[in-house]
């Protein structure tokens, strides 16, 4: 959660570039790990494989701004979830949806 | 039904008032009939492939749906006759139907209610369904199908009772709750309801009809399965905030329907990830 990352075109992409999160194709098999850094020849794989676009870490963020993110992830998701939580189910969704957005620590 | 009703019924719609404007719709454009005969023996390929290939708008759209990364595919598409052969029928079915469905339903302006904002979260679910159907190893066609169609029938009642429905609107906004306990409260009839008898009325496939029925209550349905989907998939979007509406509100979830689908929260991590990467491009296709 310490970087900025932005869906970029492939387009748009440059040898050097760093992704952000996985990459996985259609069929949920990974083509580039997190963290990877982009050369030409990967670029140039991805359009094969009918990659539209590709996350890619654009920024460190401050502690500062880690904080002011979390905070207003942590509000959208009380305002998603405002309703009063009815089921086990109600639980675990919005449970899987918070570490989803927020990172397992939170 | 008692003459001294509240001054609040004055939005009641009757249900046979519902029906009479269900039956009054036309029927889907044969193609789409055709495509919604979800048991593909039923389908002839060959003349959908025709049919499709005539029609300019719908060939470019399925062409461009086939060449996205939903499908994956190695080679780039160029023909609808290579598209069916290549992914099957499906892809030619999503877009026929959501070009079809989106005819039917003018999007005239409704204060407080965006046609856009509903086919995003349609989409959503319908793209979330499939996904949850391949981690389940389920026919991922029908799920998107379902997904897709799941709120149809808040298109009907918007459509055909649009007063009645600015009271729902109100009434939602005023109470702060979920829609369908705000159309019960004011029409009395919800998009449940309609969502399955247009489902009827315009023959889809039973399994797709039931999925419709039980997207809120899943484990009324004969056809358990798809209908539960659906209900996660539903919830899981709204969840994932992707219909971009400041007041979307989370619906409660079946526990019966979460367990019965069995998954762990890493594969439900998996399926948001997905979820939203596949999201943002099938939205350009089937909105452009």
């Amino acid at each position: 959660m310490t970087v900025i990352h932005r869906q970029l075109a492939l387009a748009d992409l440059r040898p050097d570039m760093v992704l952000s999160d996985d990459l996985h194709d259609p069929q949920g098999q990974t083509l580039l790990p997190k963290g990877s850094v982009l050369t030409q020849h990967a670029i140039d794989a991805l359009q094969r494989h009918q990659v539209v676009s590709v996350p890619i870490v654009v920024g460190e963020l401050t502690p500062e701004e880690i904080a002011a993110r979390k905070a207003h992830a942590e509000a959208r998701l009380a305002r998603l979830f405002r309703l009063p939580l009815r089921t086990e189910a109600d639980h675990l969704l919005q449970r899987c949806v918070r570490n989803f957005r927020l990172g397992e620590e939170a | 039904m008692s003459d001294d009703a509240p001054q609040q019924d004055a939005h009641h719609v009757h249900f046979e008032q519902m029906m009479a404007q269900i039956r009054d719709l036309p029927a889907l454009p044969a193609i789409a009939q055709d495509l919604m005969k979800v048991g593909q023996e039923d389908v002839d390929i060959h003349v959908i492939t025709r049919k499709v290939s005539l029609d300019q708008a719908l060939s470019a759209k399925t062409l461009r749906f086939a060449n996205s990364s939903f499908y994956g595919l190695q080679s780039k598409v160029t023909t609808i006759q290579q598209a069916v052969t290549l992914i099957g029928v499906d892809a030619v079915r999503h877009v026929v139907t959501a070009n079809a469905v989106t005819g039917y339903f003018p999007q005239h302006d409704c204060e407080g209610f965006s046609f856009i904002a509903q086919w995003r979260h349609s989409i959503a679910a319908a793209v979330c369904a499939r996904v949850l159907a391949r981690h389940l190893h389920v026919n991922q066609e029908y799920a998107f199908t379902a997904g897709l169609l799941h709120d149809i029938g808040r298109l009907v009642l918007i459509t055909h009772f649009r007063r009645e429905y600015e009271a729902v609107i109100a009434y939602r906004r005023e109470h702060d709750c979920e829609w369908l306990t705000a159309e019960r409260a004011v029409m009395g009839v919800d998009h449940v309801t309609a969502g399955e008898a247009l489902a009827r009325h315009w023959n889809f496939a039973d399994t797709i009809r039931y999925a419709i029925a039980g997207h809120h209550e899943p484990e009324a349905q004969r056809e358990y399965s798809l209908a539960a989907i659906v209900h996660v998939a539903n919830a899981i979007v709204h969840a994932l905030d992707l219909s971009d509406q400041e007041d979307d509100v989370v619906p409660s979830v079946s526990t019966t329907a979460w367990e019965g689908l069995g998954l762990d929260e890493q594969a439900y991590l998996q399926v948001f990830r997905e979820t939203e990467l596949l999201f943002e491009e099938v939205s350009h296709v089937l909105l452009a």
